[in-house]
């Protein structure tokens, strides 16, 4: 291993961890004085196609509140079968089907190479996998048409043996059953009228009163499963289904002018919990909600119907004048635990020009793993597109959906878990390894997601616990394991154990070395998810100080410098891009809410919480790059000097793909040249980063917004909105030549902030 | 190469609508040719904002001709990893579609109800009368030419795999044709998607009739093909005077022609008016 570079992308590619550091400071204080906690972005299903799953249970430490997996770390005694835990150093026998073990006869969780290992484990029957499709029917004509047809559609994305329940809802809720003989019926409920999960049980026949027999014995979940007809195998309903999507008409009610249709989401989602609730506990399901506006009606409203009262803004939140925030928002909350509870996850498909209360409803789909998709019509390609890629299936052929997922994080003892931030909920386990001071969701060591993907990437947050007179003795290691036990799409049960190690080090005689072991692309998505997580409950520029606080901090622990001479400050190659991230995070969506609706800005960070460090490092700061005759396309500054009238430039925000042609470019667009032949360079020149841009588009989920302008197009809003404005109106001449292009705003540049970083950092008085 | 294409958003309705890929194209795992990835490091001397040195200046009043510079393109790209999509760049479909051959209701037809019947022997009446009313409408809706070429094709090509016992093409053929032509197919492909489902759960024996078309409803069936197709044939020879001057090309394939010629128009004389 030649550098810490190529260490932490071994790391990630077979693991699926990236560190904030590599080395581990060896005391509390030590740690605390690093800034950046001890902490990594975790991806616990990250595609590993090179890994067959092993078919057998993992052996786990016997001591109760231990049960940590038998690792490659564990130290083994092949003579007498006896393996010791690394974690808590209990001395465990092997079970008798480890009678054969010795050196040359390893199982392959004891092998180096298997530190990342996945036990395919059956207990109990499989369960089909279940969709209940909650269906908004205040739409537009077009818009119904177009999402009537995507619902019609996944019908043959789905295996056949899933599940499928069809719930729709206007000013009413209809639940429809589903038959593949005979008359369907459907049960009506009223928009406005709160019912308990037992209620709506029993209004739905899920809970028979008891036979006589049977001395009241309550019905088991199974009974209710055999019996619900709202929930069918799509190989068997299919034909009825697809009629009956077919015939969906919008809400007959009459929307007088200057109102809103009535919109009863809050009751529909609650039927679907409810539903779910009685008739499959505890077994993988997604409701995907689909609307095409706010709640207007009944609990969960967001805003009511006169048309004159718009939406909630930011201002109305800032002034407390959001009257029905706090109560929707609540209403939804427990809603949303309720699913979790149930492991059932909630995918919400908002498509509207206005806020649909994403702000209200985000916890939904937050703590129950399921997505977030915000459209401007169900009749588009970007709504099309994203649903299928919801449905997408991995090199064997299996959906990249899993459902069920639990997460347990075990430490070694000088280590103690404070949190995750991430698309879960906490278990409230309490156990040796749970620190008290919370980062993220905290106080214990398993989490709940109840629907989880190849990509869904959680934040841990760790504490160092060793006491500053005990050093850790020279050359030992801190472990890590991370136990995911899940449901895979294929219905099977599965584990995964990855185990993990770091060495110890002396923050004081070592901290070059811990230096050299930062990860500033992890460190920086790290502390942007804690910001993030501030964010949720605090006001942005409070986020805004600490955020700054912790990088001039950091600047002071391990920046080179001369006391109060700002020009000598020198950050080492290991931290060099971080106070430049930084720069970004504090300009993006995620804590700027200006410009943005409370309904973006809810989205926004929906996705930034849960992808993996490389999307999530473009959110932070977009991709920039450009294309001209001088060479092949090239990564440039994302900065306005690197907007140049003879290049192309392709930017990706993640959300956004923008292609931008320069000044000449666009000209030689304009007269046509790439027609003729004696220019057909040109034209290649142009198709470049439409090529580029394709292959982004085919592989990212949710689909971005797709621009294509020019100078001077007012689309190129989008790129210099994002680029550092190192040259504006204001210090145009003084560079005395025209490259780049000036950009109208007196948000401080990248330099600016450099230099007043510089300046606090060398400070004494700091 | 026709299931493989990239049509424009919906603009109208979205802003800054993404392009739509087809199901072809999203599912093809080509490797990731090229991805974007790399952030470029500010000069340490000059630190992040300073202004980078101006390049060489280009003319601006036109690109620079192919001989001038050569296209710096495939030099940054080898060619040999390169996925389908750069050979078909935002390509409307329907462009590229006319070489291959029409398909044929009643050879499509004739396939999905053998193999409906073959199915009523085991599987329940009603599924087998829902199926069979789906079949009606898809058979009046390409009778009325509802149907786009791309569409009949595909069907085509479902039903030789049905027939062929391929089960899993087969509903990929209708997998493909539901993503890609929802709005034309979505009211009668389930009866199909149902029809690959029942066929594929039945015994060789029942499979018989679906596999060796030797009922004489086929036979029926298959006369009814010719009058149609050789329609065109009488027309060619007459454009062939004209056309050879022009396209020192095209002669090559006149010589399979015209060896159709001197059978088909004693077949059907009536059908050329």
């Amino acid at each position: 291993m030649s550098t810490y570079q190529e260490f932490i992308q071994q790391n990630e590619d077979r693991d699926g961890v990236r560190f904030s550091w590599n080395l581990w400071p060896s005391s509390r204080l030590e740690a605390t004085r690093l800034v950046v906690p001890v902490s990594c972005l975790f991806t616990p299903l990250k595609e590993r196609p090179n890994l067959p799953p092993v078919q057998y249970e993992p052996v786990m430490c016997s001591r109760a509140n231990c049960k940590a997996v038998l690792n490659p770390l564990c130290q083994v005694d092949f003579r007498a079968k006896i393996w010791a835990c690394n974690f808590c150093f209990q001395r465990n026998p092997f079970p008798p089907s480890y009678a054969g073990i010795s050196e040359v006869n390893q199982p392959a969780e004891l092998m180096p190479q298997f530190s990342t290992i996945e036990y395919i484990v059956q207990r109990g029957p499989s369960a089909p996998l279940i969709f209940l499709y909650v269906v908004d029917t205040c739409l537009e004509e077009e818009d119904l048409q177009a999402l009537k047809e995507s619902l019609q559609m996944s019908l043959s994305l789905l295996p056949p043996n899933a599940l499928v329940g069809l719930i729709t809802f206007g000013r009413m809720v209809q639940v429809h059953e589903l038959t593949y003989e005979g008359i369907a019926k459907s049960f009506v409920f009223r928009g406005t009228k709160d019912l308990s999960s037992k209620q709506i049980q029993e209004m739905l026949g899920l809970t028979k009163p008891a036979a006589p027999g049977q001395q009241g014995r309550p019905v088991a979940p199974q009974d209710a499963a055999a019996s619900c007809r709202f929930l069918q195998p799509v190989h068997r309903v299919d034909m009825n289904l697809t009629d009956l999507l077919g015939e969906l008409q919008r809400d007959p009610w009459p929307v007088p002018q200057e109102k809103r249709p009535l919109r009863s989401t809050g009751v529909a989602l609650s039927v679907a919990v409810g539903l779910l609730e009685g008739a499959f506990p505890n077994t993988g399901a997604r409701v995907m909600l689909f609307i095409g506006g706010p709640p207007t009606q009944g609990p969960g409203m967001v805003v009511g119907d006169e048309l004159k009262t718009p939406i909630r803004s930011w201002h109305d939140i800032q002034k407390d004048n959001a009257r029905h925030l706090k109560k929707a928002t609540k209403y939804y909350e427990a809603l949303a635990n309720r699913s979790a509870v149930n492991g059932h996850s909630i995918d919400i498909y908002a498509c509207a020009l206005d806020q649909t209360g994403l702000l209200e409803m985000k916890c939904l789909s937050n703590l129950t793993g399921g997505h977030i998709v915000m459209g401007d019509s169900f009749n588009t390609s970007l709504f099309k597109q994203t649903f299928q890629r919801v449905f997408r299936k991995d090199y064997n052929g299996d959906f990249q959906m899993a459902f069920g997922g639990n997460l347990e994080v075990k430490t070694s003892r000088e280590l103690k878990v404070c949190g995750a931030i991430g698309p879960c909920v906490s278990l409230h386990s309490k156990g040796p390894s749970v620190s008290e001071n919370e980062m993220g969701v905290g106080g214990t060591s398993q989490w709940k997601l109840c629907s989880l993907n190849p990509s869904t990437t959680l934040g841990v947050y760790f504490e160092v616990v060793n006491q500053h007179n005990a050093p850790v003795p020279q050359g030992g290691r801190g472990a890590i394991q991370f136990v995911t036990q899940y449901q895979h799409s294929n219905t099977q049960r599965r584990i995964r154990v990855t185990t993990i190690a770091r060495n110890w080090a002396d923050a004081q005689s070592q901290i070059q070395l811990i230096e050299s072991s930062f990860d500033q692309e992890a460190a920086a998505v790290l502390m942007a998810r804690l910001g993030v997580f501030r964010a949720e409950s605090e006001e942005g520029p409070d986020v805004l100080r600490w955020l700054d606080r912790q990088l001039i901090r950091l600047c002071q622990k391990f920046g080179q410098f001369n006391k109060d001479d700002p020009t000598s400050f020198r950050l080492s190659e290991s931290l060099s891009l971080y106070p430049q991230f930084m720069f970004h995070l504090r300009r993006s969506p995620f804590l700027q809410v200006f410009n943005n609706s409370p309904d973006e800005s809810s989205y926004y960070r929906h996705h930034f919480v849960r992808q993996d460090l490389t999307q999530s490092l473009i959110m932070i700061q977009p991709i920039l790059y450009s294309y001209s005759f001088h060479g092949p396309p090239e990564p440039v500054l994302l900065d306005s000097s690197s907007i140049l009238p003879d290049r192309i430039l392709l930017m990706d925000t993640f959300f956004q793909l923008v292609i931008y042609h320069g000044e000449t470019i666009a000209q030689w667009r304009k007269a046509g040249y790439q027609e003729m032949p004696e220019y057909e360079n040109f034209k290649q020149l142009l198709q470049a980063p439409l090529d580029d841009a394709q292959e982004i588009l085919q592989t990212r989920f949710p689909m971005p917004r797709y621009v294509d302008t020019e100078h001077g197009g007012s689309q190129a809003r989008f790129l210099l909105s994002k680029v550092n404005p190192s040259q504006t109106h204001n210090n145009l001449y003084a560079w005395g030549q025209e490259t780049g292009a000036p950009i109208l705003t007196d948000d401080v540049s990248l330099q600016v902030f450099m230099d007043h970083l510089k300046k606090l950092a060398v400070s004494s008085s700091a | 190469m026709e299931d493989m294409y990239v049509k424009p958003g919906n603009q109208e309705r979205g802003w800054n609508d993404p392009p739509q890929f087809s199901y072809g194209l999203q599912t093809a795992h080509g490797p990731q040719r090229n991805p974007l990835s790399k952030r470029a490091v500010p000069a340490a001397s000059s630190g992040p904002g300073a202004p980078p040195t101006a390049p060489l200046s280009s003319n601006p009043m036109a690109p620079p001709m192919c001989g001038v510079a050569p296209p710096p393109l495939p030099a940054g790209r080898p060619l040999e990893a390169t996925p389908p999509i750069q050979t078909v760049p935002m390509r409307r479909q329907g462009e590229a579609e006319s070489s291959q051959s029409e398909p044929n209701l009643e050879t499509v037809m004739s396939v999905l109800n053998r193999a409906l019947e073959a199915c009523r022997s085991s599987v329940t009446a009603q599924v087998c009368n829902e199926v069979a009313k789906r079949l009606c409408l898809l058979e009046d809706s390409w009778r009325s030419g509802k149907l786009s070429l791309p569409v009949t094709r595909r069907m085509g090509v479902l039903s030789q795999e049905l027939q062929a016992g391929h089960w899993d093409s087969a509903d990929e053929a209708h997998r493909s044709l539901m993503v890609d032509h929802v709005t034309e197919v979505s009211q009668w492909m389930v009866g199909v998607k149902r029809l690959i489902a029942e066929t594929r759960k039945l015994s060789p024996e029942h499979l018989k009739p679906l596999q060796n078309p030797t009922v004489p409803a086929k036979d029926t069936t298959e006369p009814a093909q010719d009058p149609i197709e050789p329609a065109q044939d009488p027309v060619e020879p007459a454009q062939d005077p004209i056309e050879p001057a022009q396209d020192p090309i095209e002669p090559a394939q006149d010589p399979i022609e015209p060896a159709q010629d001197p059978i088909e128009p004693t077949q059907n004389p009536g059908c050329q008016s």
